[in-house]
């Protein structure tokens, strides 16, 4: 006799048995209050510059990565309701009237912070909890910063100029490990220890201060890879050419300049045995 | 040093240092091994015969000197020099680099070739500064010897320098893998290029064989500066000389493997990363301090650029 088609075998339940179909109960989560937590572990720091379309869920997905949270939200020179959103879910806003450039966002929400895990979000997309939980574990476990494992596009023979930077300055610093993974992408978190060594006014200045970071003693692990590359919107650009690419690129050229700086000329490689001494 | 002169033209150049024989015999025979049978012959096949012996194809108005650096190479040394005679240089210098194997007697049976011998190894890309040095041509054509190329797929990189090109570049761009794949060497290339405002060289380097350079590249670079490549081509591109790519020779396919330059993170990975290293550190040590731009500029420029990113 043909056996009926039945998944039974590969679930390891006798086929004679019927399937469960009621669901497993699940646990109710406890709705999670709008509101702040006073004594925060775990600060979560968004710079929103005109995001009313997005902010609540950003927010809204913030708080569900640790039962004692705080969302700050920096909003700094928006035209909409941004603020106005924002502040309706709970999470504290510090306003800017004029823009602060790009990052800059990151110092004073770090300033503001008054929790152990520093987790570090953009307002112009909407990540899950379940996305951004590995990160806060990871620096509860005992890592200095945990990035984000994506590296940006790379199945093309010639890369773009960001995802080549951030591959060559992991590179340089001896962490090739790290792939593309950098402070400028967020999620990211950070620890208490790690935002005390780097200072708040260097994360407006991702690159050098993962460049700074990687040269002390702090743990820096690529902890779990968000596609965020599919969900950045697209961005305006001068014909074909991105200045912000340009910027970026300088940026990690500085970077190298503090590796060089703190490790020498040849950033702590060696020169094998190349007899220097000998051509004259 | 000792030069000791046999013709004219045929020197040998004797380095003091320990003789090969004090070397122990066994990396002799482990190096024997490694070697595929494939390559045995150590040849890529040639495409193009036809009109290879009409020299006057490679016709030049300046003189050519063939730097060829080896380290046992006793298989495809000859070969080698026969293909490099065909482009009818001035002179051809073989650099051996603590050759322990058959490569001096090999490269002695050309009549043309200027020998140096170094007994105990220089270490990497020396050889192509000290064979720099001692050059007379118009034109310096930089090889290795691990690999035979056939002379028509040489002739460009003369014939480029001798258009008015000064360093005239390998193109290996159209045989890279995925940038996922690729490795760190390629990466560093990649990016020094970049840092340099030629993005357009892609992976284009003076890491790579074979390249060529004018006189006139020489004197600016400085023949010392060619041990570590990439801080030469940082020099070359700084220093405003025509840096170009001129033709694609597969080295990738037939670049020999040594026990140095397999696995990631290999010895001379890890040496070409600190070479590209220094030559950022050339890069960022010629800019002029005083354009650094202040704090408030820098900031009002990020306003600027979010201001405009946001689309208002």
């Amino acid at each position: 006799m043909k056996p009926k088609r039945t998944s039974a075998r590969r679930q390891l339940r006798p086929a004679s048995k019927a399937r469960r179909r009621t669901a497993r109960p699940v646990q109710q989560a406890a709705a999670i209050p709008p509101v702040n937590h006073p004594e925060p572990y775990v600060s979560v720091i968004i710079p929103a510059m005109n995001e009313e379309r997005t902010i609540r869920g950003v927010i809204a997905e913030a708080r569900g990565v640790h039962s004692r949270c705080e969302v700050i939200v920096i909003v700094n020179g928006s035209a909409d309701r941004t603020a106005e959103m924002a502040s309706s879910s709970g999470a504290r806003v510090i306003s800017y009237e004029q823009p602060l450039g790009h990052d800059a966002g990151r110092s004073v929400g770090a300033e503001a912070a008054m929790g152990e895990v520093l987790l570090f979000l953009d307002g112009d997309f909407v990540i899950p909890a379940s996305k951004l939980r590995p990160f806060v574990r990871a620096v509860n476990e005992g890592a200095d910063i945990a990035l984000n494992g994506y590296s940006g596009p790379v199945r093309q023979a010639m890369p773009h100029p960001v995802v080549l930077s951030k591959h060559a300055l992991n590179l340089l610093l001896g962490r090739p490990d790290l792939k593309g993974s950098s402070m400028t992408a967020v999620p990211h978190a950070l620890s208490r220890r790690a935002l005390a060594v780097l200072g708040s006014g260097l994360l407006s200045r991702p690159p050098l201060a993962h460049a700074a970071a990687v040269t002390t003693d702090l743990r820096v692990q690529a902890v779990h890879t968000v596609e965020v590359g599919k969900l950045n919107s697209v961005r305006r650009k001068a014909g074909g050419s991105d200045p912000l690419q340009q910027q970026i690129v300088e940026d990690h050229l500085e970077a190298v300049s503090l590796l060089l700086e703190r490790r020498g000329h040849r950033a702590g490689f060696g020169d094998g045995s190349r007899r220097r001494e000998i051509v004259r | 040093m000792k030069i000791k002169s046999k013709r004219r033209r045929k020197l040998i150049v004797s380095v003091p240092g320990k003789s090969a024989s004090q070397r122990a015999a066994k990396g002799a025979t482990a190096a024997a091994n490694r070697r595929s049978p494939r390559r045995s012959s150590g040849r890529p096949a040639v495409t193009r015969r036809h009109g290879s012996r009409k020299t006057g194809r490679w016709q030049r108005n300046g003189t050519l000197s063939v730097i060829i650096s080896a380290r046992n190479e006793q298989k495809t040394l000859l070969p080698l020099l026969k293909q490099v005679s065909r482009l009818q240089p001035m002179e051809i210098i073989v650099v051996l680099n603590g050759c322990i194997d058959n490569s001096f007697r090999q490269a002695r049976l050309s009549k043309e070739a200027m020998i140096i011998h170094l007994p105990d190894s220089a270490g990497h890309d020396v050889g192509r500064a000290i064979g720099a040095k001692l050059s007379r041509g118009d034109i310096l054509l930089f090889l290795d010897g691990d690999m035979v190329i056939p002379a028509p797929q040489l002739a460009p990189f003369p014939a480029a320098v001798d258009k008015g090109v000064d360093v005239a570049l390998n193109d290996l761009n159209s045989l890279l893998p995925p940038f996922r794949l690729s490795d760190d060497v390629t990466r560093s290339k990649m990016f020094l290029n970049l840092a340099l405002g030629r993005g357009d060289l892609g992976v284009s380097s003076m890491t790579a064989v074979p390249h060529a350079l004018s006189r006139h590249a020489l004197e600016k670079i400085g023949f010392q500066e060619l041990m570590v490549p990439p801080k030469a081509q940082a020099l070359s591109i700084l220093g405003g000389l025509r840096v170009e790519q001129v033709g694609t020779v597969d080295v990738i396919k037939h670049n020999r493997l040594r026990r140095t330059n397999i696995g990631t993170g290999n010895a001379v990975e890890q040496l070409i990363t600190g070479d590209h290293a220094e030559a950022l550190h050339e890069v960022l040590s010629r800019r002029d301090p005083g354009s650094l731009v202040p704090e408030e500029v820098f900031w009002e420029k990020r306003r600027q650029m979010a201001i405009w990113r946001n689309g208002l």
